[in-house]
Order: structure tokens, then sequence, then C-alpha cells
């Protein structure tokens, strides 16, 4: 198993400096002028052109990559040219409000999901799978924004007992007040991922529930939740553990286009706004930052099969 | 039953938790006070409040009025900064933070009488040095200026009190410049300015205006404080100019960058004000009782035609072809849905202003289709492609340029409608060569001379020596008159050589909730004298 771990972080790391100069070619490819968003429409060309050196983007790409890579190595990601602050400081202020965002989605995706998703396997055909299933798929084809905003018009402008957008700290505005900002994109996203979750929990706890051995725990007479959850669980387990990983990876790198919506400073605020105003130090370091989570959290997927399911953990041995 | 339990458990779980979590929260939008019951009263003396939410419509890059031409970045910072000269309702620069000045016969040489008494937030008093220091950087920073003041003069200071410049050309519209909402001189300590770096610019938020800076939280808010020892001109607000009087101990500007979220936030009184809202929701909020509706200057509106080499702008029949062909009534509409936020006219100066004429507009808004044809034959048009761009961020961009690209195509141009972000817009907009046409918008100024359609580096690069000699009559102008009629002859001469088609200009729509009263607002919405019905 050590061995196994040491060769996949192995793995990471090539794969990270691979990340590293897509990140950094993606980023200066595209069109628009950090110098420009910076000054405005009025600025002079030699305005521009004064502040673009000032900024170092004056140099050869080459250099300018040979030249972050230097300092992201020896943990500098540089400094934003839009925040008078650190890139680390402003992923270390965003990743908060990320983080919270995602465990409560998350977990609300997972109770409604896996319940739902059982529920539908056991009754494969019947009215609850049909209705879970178009609830599922009606919840994955609807874009997260457009249910934040009905949400919006049902809690907020109708019944006027949730706030509109915005986000206040515990510290600042107590807990309640806090968790008030939070009821619509949680919930939004979390019925959101539980749609995915519901599905892969169907569909693996319905191969499995197929399976001759299942059949075999029937016909022996074991109790129905002895097999729900000793056989068929731990062998659906996997499936379902790889995509509560990806979900929560999606979740925790920011969740753009809602945490934008919803004024929720996190990740996928920040990168959405330093993509807007090309402030190529915040998106390089944020998009690294957002690939190592992604890959750490595949890692530790990768690990827990081994946990749940032990012949994998033979099979690697 | 516990199997039906376990069945309807999960479904119920996510209005649980709403129910419960709304329960322990449920002061975010009724504990500020400004239900609909509240707002029927009505209005009295102006009384203090404790808060005020406005939600912006933009984020701003930095607050540093110099380092940026955006006008969110004047909409939050010309409540903590106050210039010399300040724009009053006839788009006329009025005194702010000067007594008086005076200029010589031929405008070569300004001495301007700085008001004494007037405090930073700091507690410093405004001196000399404070105001040559900023008004110098604001020459070295500003590109329209850098085109007025072309020899490197700088202010002086001649006593603690006094400051003046003198130029080697003389320059009528030096204070009118003065108070152009792009990139404004604003006076702050020399402390601050000496210690402004160039790509990040000033690191300290200290003016002289009614509210001090308190916390800036990027993409989230600006908190601004009332400064209780602010002390104005002496003189009523008269547009952005006079006393600012406050009545709200703090100001919360939001940056709300979702339309839909600020018309919510309105609705449910989230926000006592907000700014730039969706026109189709015009209709909307005009039949709720607890909004007010508002509308404030944005400024003129045209399309820009590329007249740099390599563009097909460069043929001046094409261009006029275009100019006679184009309904500017119908791009207008198009682009502000909602009546009364739209003026189409063809002065490039606003109405109500000094500069205003209809001096050479004779082909603008004629939609003269046979002329059109006419020029477009002439022009010897041979099917290339028209380029024009656009974003989507500003929908009225957007819209306008729909409603443009099909009044094109019947006059028989193949179009190309590139949509772009607005970064990629601002490189467009710098780069020659790279684009034909553009629906665009800009702040309104107080001097032609400040005109970004006139720009002779960018927008469409106008570089007419012939025009450049008559727009040198304006700046070199001895009086008002012979200023006016120098502009009347650059627009005429403009016209004539179908440089660019103005549409007319524009309102934002601003809303408040019931209760705001003494809402004023001239080029950008402004809460001075704004207070809270109690």
């Amino acid at each position: 198993m050590g061995k196994y771990i040491l060769k996949r972080i192995a793995g990471v790391i090539v794969t990270l400096l691979i990340l590293s100069v897509a990140i950094f070619s993606i980023t200066h490819i595209m069109s628009g002028d950090p110098a420009l968003a910076m000054l405005g429409s009025d600025a002079s060309a030699e305005q521009v052109e004064a502040l673009r050196a000032e900024m170092g983007l004056d140099q050869p790409l080459t250099a300018q990559y040979i030249s972050w890579i230097k300092d992201t190595i020896s943990g500098d990601l540089g400094d934003s040219y839009f925040r008078h602050q650190t890139v680390i400081q402003a992923l270390s202020e965003r990743i908060g409000p990320s983080t919270e965002l995602a465990i409560i989605s998350e977990l609300i995706a997972i109770l409604i999901g896996i319940p739902l998703g059982i529920t539908a396997a056991k009754r494969k055909g019947g009215a609850v799978d049909l209705a879970a299933s178009s609830a599922a798929i009606l919840g994955m084809s609807m874009p997260a924004f457009l249910l934040g905003l009905l949400f919006i018009l049902l809690f907020s402008v109708n019944m006027g007992v949730l706030p509109v957008s915005g986000y206040v700290t515990v510290a600042k505005g107590g807990l309640s007040n806090h968790l008030s900002y939070m009821v619509i994109p949680c919930v939004t996203m979390g019925l959101v991922q539980s749609a995915l979750i519901m599905r892969i929990t169907r569909s693996s706890f319905a191969e499995v529930m197929g399976k001759d051995y299942i059949k075999t725990a029937k016909a022996k007479g074991l109790k129905e939740r002895v097999i729900l959850y000793k056989h068929v669980f731990r062998n659906a387990g996997a499936t379902i553990v790889t995509i509560l990983g990806q979900s929560f990876g999606s979740l925790i790198a920011g969740v753009a286009v809602l945490e934008t919506m919803f004024n929720i400073p996190g990740m996928g605020q920040l990168i959405v706004d330093s993509v807007l105003k090309r402030d190529y130090p915040v998106i390089q370091g944020a998009v690294l930052f957002v690939s190592i989570l992604y890959v750490l959290i595949n890692l530790v997927v990768d690990i827990s099969y081994g946990f749940i399911d032990p012949r994998i953990r033979v099979t690697r041995s | 039953m516990k199997k039906n339990f376990k069945k309807i458990a999960a479904m119920i779980m996510t209005a649980t938790m709403m129910l419960s979590l709304t329960a322990c929260g449920g002061g975010g939008t009724t504990s500020n006070g400004n239900g609909g019951s509240d707002s029927q009263q009505a209005a009295g003396e102006p009384v203090m409040s404790d808060v005020l939410k406005v939600a912006l419509n933009a984020d701003p890059p930095t607050l540093d009025p110099l380092m940026s031409t955006g006008a969110i970045v004047r909409d939050c910072n010309k409540y903590i900064f106050e210039g010399l000269f300040e724009m009053n309702e006839n788009y006329e620069p009025s005194p702010q933070l000067c007594e008086s000045y005076e200029a010589n016969d031929d405008y070569t040489e300004f001495t301007f009488k700085l008001r004494q008494g007037v405090l930073f937030h700091n507690g410093d008093e405004m001196k000399a040095d404070d105001v040559v220091a900023s008004l110098n950087r604001w020459l070295s920073k500003n590109s329209a200026v850098k085109s007025l003041i072309t020899n490197g003069e700088q202010f002086e200071k001649v006593d603690d009190y006094t400051v003046k410049i003198s130029l080697t050309n003389p320059c009528y519209t030096l204070t009118a410049a003065m108070c152009a909402p792009a990139q404004f001189p604003a006076i702050m300590p020399k402390s601050v300015v000496d210690a402004a770096t160039e790509d990040g610019g000033i690191s300290e938020y200290i003016g002289t205006g009614p509210m001090k800076f308190g916390e800036w939280v990027q993409n989230q808010y600006l908190l601004l404080e009332k400064n209780d020892d602010y002390k104005g001109p002496g003189y009523e607000l008269d547009g952005e100019a006079g006393d600012k009087p406050i009545y709200f101990k703090e100001v919360y500007l939001y940056f709300v960058t979702d339309a839909t979220i600020r018309t919510a936030g309105i609705q449910t009184g989230e926000y006592d004000i907000v700014s730039n809202l969706n026109y189709d929701d015009v209709e909307m909020l005009s039949s709720d009782p607890n909004v007010k509706l508002d509308k404030s200057l944005m400024g003129y509106t045209g399309i820009i035609m590329n007249k740099a080499e390599g563009t097909l702008g460069t043929n001046e029949k094409l261009r006029g072809a275009i100019t006679y062909a184009l309904d500017c009534d119908e791009i207008m509409a198009a682009a502000y849905p909602a009546e009364g936020y739209a003026d189409v006219y063809s002065s490039m100066m606003p109405e109500g202003s000094k500069w205003y004429t209809e001096k050479g507009t004779e082909a603008i808004n004629s939609k003269d289709m046979d002329k059109a044809k006419e020029l477009l034959k002439e022009s010897g048009y041979d099917g290339t492609p028209i380029k024009v761009v656009t974003n989507q961020v500003y929908p009225q961009h957007y819209n306008g340029t729909l409603v443009l690209v099909q009044q094109l195509e019947d006059l028989g141009l193949e179009v190309d409608l590139e949509v772009v972000d607005w970064t990629t817009m601002l490189e467009y907009k710098k780069t020659k060569g790279t684009y034909d046409l553009y629906y665009m918008d800009y702040p309104a100024v107080t001097t032609p001379t400040s005109l970004r359609t006139i720009s002779q580096t960018d927008e469409g690069w106008t570089t007419w020596p012939e025009f450049l000699d008559l727009l040198n009559g304006v700046t070199s102008a001895k009086s008002d008159d012979e200023a006016v009629a120098a502009w009347e002859n650059c627009q005429e001469y403009l016209f004539g050589r179908y440089s660019y088609v103005p549409l007319g200009y524009s309102y934002y729509c601003n809303a408040t909730t019931a209760d705001i009263e003494g809402y004023h607002s001239i080029s950008c919405q402004c809460i001075y004298g704004a207070y809270k019905a109690q």
C-alpha cells in the first residue's frame, strides 16, 4: 500500500508540472490585456505600455514562465495585479467560503441522493423509481443558476424569508445571519449534485442487485437490510465514492456562476473575476491550486477504495 | 409505516433545512426596516440613519482615481475625494476645493486660490503642497490632459493657499477638463501621492470628501463612513458640485454584478438603492409600491467607425453610406427598451450644455436609403465583410449592435459580427486595424475636447490635420462665444466627413426603496442629500 501511495505521489508531481505549462500558456494566449483592464478604455497607448513594463509583461513568455515556476516551487505564487495582496493571501481568504459551501451542499446531496438512489434501485421500474429518476433528470438538466433564481423568487421576493444574495461572516453577523445567506446557494447546489449522486447510486445498486451472489443471499433467507448494506453497498460503494469525490472537488473548486450570482467570496468568484480582469498571477495560482486539490481528492478516493473493497487492496498489494 | 417514513424523509430534508435555517436567520431581509408600510410615509426633514446599502453593477479594479478610467471607479471614490472643481447641472465647472481662480486674457496662466480650513480625513489641513502634488500626478496620468498641456508644464505653489500653472499654449478648457468624470484630479495629501507606485497607484484612500474610507473587500463591498469634519464650499448642491450632505453614518457600496439580483434586492428591501437595472425590468418595478425608479445620465452613445489604416472605414464614401442608412431611433429603442431612458439627437455634446449644436447633422438619422445606396455604389464596396465587434457585459451594447448589424445588411453590406468579453473589447478599441465598427457609450463630459469619440489614439482614430487645427481653435479661444463657435466648426467638419454616427444620450435606470427621500443624481448615482424617511 505504501509503495502504491508513493508511486501515485510521483505521478502527481509529473501531472502538476505538465499542468503548470498548460495553465501558463492558456492564461497568456487569452486575448485581452491586464494593463488595459486596469487602466480602462481611456488610457493612452504609452500608459498601457508603461504599466505592462511595470507588470513584467513586456518580457518574453518563456522568461515569464521560468520566473513564475521558480517562484511557485519556492512557495511564492506572486502578487495580484488588482488586489493589494499576494495570490496566497487571496486564495486563503477564498477557500473558507468555498469549503463551507461545498461541505453543506455535499451533505445535502448525499442525504437526498443516496437514499433516493437506493430506494429507486430497490423498486426498479416502479412508481418511486420513475418519479425519482425523472426528478434526477430534471435536476441534471436544469442549470444551477436557474434553480437559484427560482429559489430567490420564491423565498426572497415572494415570501421574504431569506436574503437575496451576499455573504456575512459569523464574526460579523452571527451564526444565524451567516447561515441565512448560505441557505439558497447550498440547497441549490445540493439539489443539483444530488441528482447526479442519485443516478449513479441507482444504477450501481441495480447492477449489483442483479448479481448471482445477491440472489444466493436472498435464497439463503438473509434479511434485506443485511443484503443491502453488507453486500450490495460494499460492492457498489467504489463507484459512489468516485462520484462523491468528483462532486466534492467541483464544489470546493468553486461553483463559478453561482458564487458570482450570490456574491459569495469563494474560489469560483475569484477565478471568474481574475479571468475577466486578466489578473494572470491569480488565475495561474488559483487554477494550479484547484488542480492540486482535484489530484489530492482523487488520491484520497483511490486510497479509500481499498478500505471499501478488500479485493482492491489485495490486487494492489 | 417505517418504510413510508424513509421514503419521504429524503424528499422533505431540503425543505426542513430551509425552514429551520430561515427561522433562525429571518433577519436577512426584514430587519433593515425597508418594508412597504414605512415607504408610504410622507417626506419630512432629513434625518440621520445608521446604514445605507447601495448595490452597484460592477466591481472596481482600483479606488485610485488616476489608475482607471472606469465609471465604477468614480462611482466609488467620488465620496472620498474631491477636486478643485466639480461638474454642475449645466455640465459646467464649479469651484469645490478652490475658492476662486483667475486666468489671464489668453488662458496661458491660471491662478487658483484654495479654500482655507479644509481638512483631509487624516486631520491635516489641505494646503498648496498637497494640491500641487495631486495635480501634477494628474498631469502625468491623464491622457486627455496630456493632449491639452503638451510642453510638460507643472502646477506650482505660490503660497500655502495659492497654486498656479503657466502654459506655453493657451488652454481655455483647463478648468472644464479638471472635472471630467474619468481620471479626475482628486486632491489628496502629498504623502499619499509620494507613496504611490506606478503599477499599484495609491495605497491609502485619504481625501476631503463627505465620506471616509472604511473597509474595502474586493468583489464584495466598500464601506464608507461619514466624515463629521466635512466642510463644503458653502453653496447648495448643484450637480456634483456644492455642499454634499450625508445622512447616514455608514454607507455600504455592494458590488452586485448580476442585474437580476439587484432587481430582487431592491424589491425585497435588501438594498436601499440599486444602480444600472435591466431596462426590461422597468415596467415591472414601476408598478411596485415599495420601489421608486430614478434615472441618471449615463452619457453619450454612438457608432464608432474605424478610420485607421487597413480598415474599411478609410473609405469615406462607405462611411457616408452607413451614416445615411442608419436609423438611430431604432438602434436606441433596441438598446434602451424602456421609455424615457434615451434621448435621440445628433449633437455630440449634451442638451443643456453651451456646447450643444446641430451643425452638420443633416445626414445623421436621415434614414435616406437612396442616398446611402448611391454612396455605397460610388464607394466601390466589393463585398468584403464589415467586422463589427460587441460584448454582452453591457446588454445595451449587444442589443443595439444586433439592430445595427441588421441595418447594415439591409444596406447590402456583408457583416462579420464578433461578440467578445469586456477586456478583449478594450483591446480591440486600442488596436488599429482590428475592427471596422462598434456601438459604444461613454460618460458625459464638460468640454468637447474630452470627448472620447474624437480621440487620435484609439476609438476610431480621428487624426485629420484639418480637424486638429479646428480643435485647437477651441482650446485657444479667448471667450465662451469664440470657443463654442470653434466647436461648431469642429462638429460640422467631423460630420461632413462621416467620422462618427452619434445616437444620442442615454440614462441609467436606478431605483430606491420607497422610504428613501432626496435621492439626487446627475452623471451617475449620488447619495448626497438622500435620507431614510422615519
